[in-house]
């Protein structure tokens, strides 16, 4: 976990220094999609860190395209 | 987009080669070999027909819409909002797809190659690789994957040639023991990936020179049946290789390269498979994190287009890191859930952008054929 935590953060600030001074002229509406998704980041940095079994991504998928796909992979792996 | 960044036919084919092929010369075999057993092969034949549909259809709308990519002719033909829902599903393809690729690097290195090294350390290195290459912009990306592509098809050529001995022909029968279900199955799994995923690439369509759109379609067509070869030979080698087993060794290529053994000269070169797997993955992935910038910049109309890279490249790295939670699940998410996910969001926007382009031309020059005809 603290390694985790290590190198999550290491990411984090990583990405800000490098990019830090750049957003800060950034027009508006892109410092808004910045902030977004570095709140998304830090959402999925705690699921890496805390290894909690919190709805990730893929179960976002998974919820919308996995039922049609497991039945129709279902009914082509059925023999005959 | 710089008006002036456009990009010739040619290196528009070795990006269509590279989205294609990318790494799944190396992953492909086995999951399509399990499901369709030895008519993998046909499998891939028919799932490349599909592919050559959508391919086709990419370049009817390219020739109809010039200069739009996908979500611009989504934009033309359905209006904003629509346009805007395609645009968010595409999104939430890539930000499975994008992470899916690098976790692959990270999976394969710590299976196979470097057992004790952490995978966040292949993962932030390859995303670090990434994020600069699509930040430098379309056209060193398109000068680079020319020699890139030709260096990883020349590499898996070098195997699949040297391990001729291997190969046993008979492996190949029974076609169809199991019926038509098991190819209808590997058709389903191939069609998604990697064939059905060239729907991406009409994202890269405005970046093509428009002097050379004649050209354009001659060599695209041309690359992608080049990808299609490549990918339905290492199916075919893998069964000839492995036979009823094959379904069961994952990295098929890699396999085969490592029971390579030709005099005392080529020995041990499953480190070529290596880099190829290494390179296709990192190709793939720098043209989806620049499909993926592209239709966030078209979606929000965002006036810089390099703002959001490398917080989309931080997200992209910590999903690589938590997207599974165990092999199977991993497998079930991208021989299960992305081939759906492509045919159902990708590959249905492209044909009903096409269906709707069509009919729109039809009604608008049904009038005029018949004002034409009139006396």
């Amino acid at each position: 976990m603290l390694e985790n935590f290590v190198v999550a953060s290491v990411f984090i600030i990583g990405m800000l220094v490098t990019d830090g001074s750049r957003v800060k002229r950034l027009p508006r509406k892109e410092k808004w999609c910045y902030a977004v998704l570095g709140l998304a980041s830090l959402y999925v940095a705690f699921l890496f860190v805390s290894q909690a079994p919190w709805p990730n991504w893929p179960d976002v998928l998974h919820a919308v395209y996995g039922g049609p796909a497991e039945s129709l992979t279902r009914y082509l792996k059925a023999s005959g | 987009m710089n008006p002036r960044e456009t990009i010739s036919s040619s290196q528009m084919a070795f990006l269509a080669t590279a989205i294609s092929v990318g790494s799944s010369i190396v992953y492909i075999p086995s999951p399509i070999e399990q499901a369709a057993g030895n008519a993998a092969w046909l499998s891939m034949v028919a799932s490349f027909g599909f592919g050559l549909l959508i391919l086709s259809c990419v370049l009817y709308l390219n020739r109809k819409f010039p200069g739009q990519s996908l979500v611009g002719c989504c934009r033309t033909l359905l209006g904003p909002l629509p346009a805007a829902i395609a645009a968010v599903f595409l999104l939430a393809m890539l930000f499975f797809a994008l992470p899916a690729i690098v976790a692959g690097i990270g999976d394969f290195m710590t299976n196979v190659v470097m057992k004790q090294t952490p995978e966040y350390a292949f993962n932030s290195l390859s995303f670090l690789a990434i994020v600069l290459t699509v930040r430098a912009g379309i056209i060193v990306m398109a000068r680079m994957y020319l020699l890139i592509v030709f260096v990883m098809l020349l590499f898996c050529s070098t195997v699949i040639l040297l391990a001729t001995p291997l190969y046993r022909p008979e492996y190949l029968l029974p076609l169809l023991p199991g019926g038509v279900k098991p190819l209808l199955h590997g058709t389903y799994i191939a069609a998604g990936f990697p064939f059905g995923e060239i729907a991406l690439f009409a994202m890269l369509m405005p970046y093509a020179d428009r002097s050379e759109n004649a050209r354009l379609n001659r060599r695209l067509y041309l690359a992608y049946t080049v990808t299609g070869m490549m990918l339905l030979l290492s199916v075919v080698c893998s069964t000839m290789t492995f036979g009823p087993a094959a379904g069961d060794v994952q990295f098929a290529l890699f396999r085969i390269s490592y029971e390579v053994h030709v005099g005392e000269l080529f020995q041990r070169i499953e480190a070529i498979i290596g880099i190829a797997l290494i390179l296709g993955s990192y190709m793939k992935a720098s043209l989806f994190l620049f499909i993926l910038n592209r239709i966030l910049v078209e979606l929000l109309r965002l006036r810089d287009d390099k703002a959001l890279l490398y917080p989309l490249s931080l997200v992209s790295l910590l999903l690589s890191l938590t997207l599974y939670r165990n092999p199977a699940e991993f497998y079930q998410q991208v021989y299960v859930t992305w081939p759906f996910v492509v045919l159902s969001t990708g590959c249905s926007i492209v044909l009903l952008l096409t269906a709707l382009a069509w009919l729109s031309r039809r009604t608008r020059s049904l009038p005029n054929g018949r004002s034409g005809n009139a006396p």
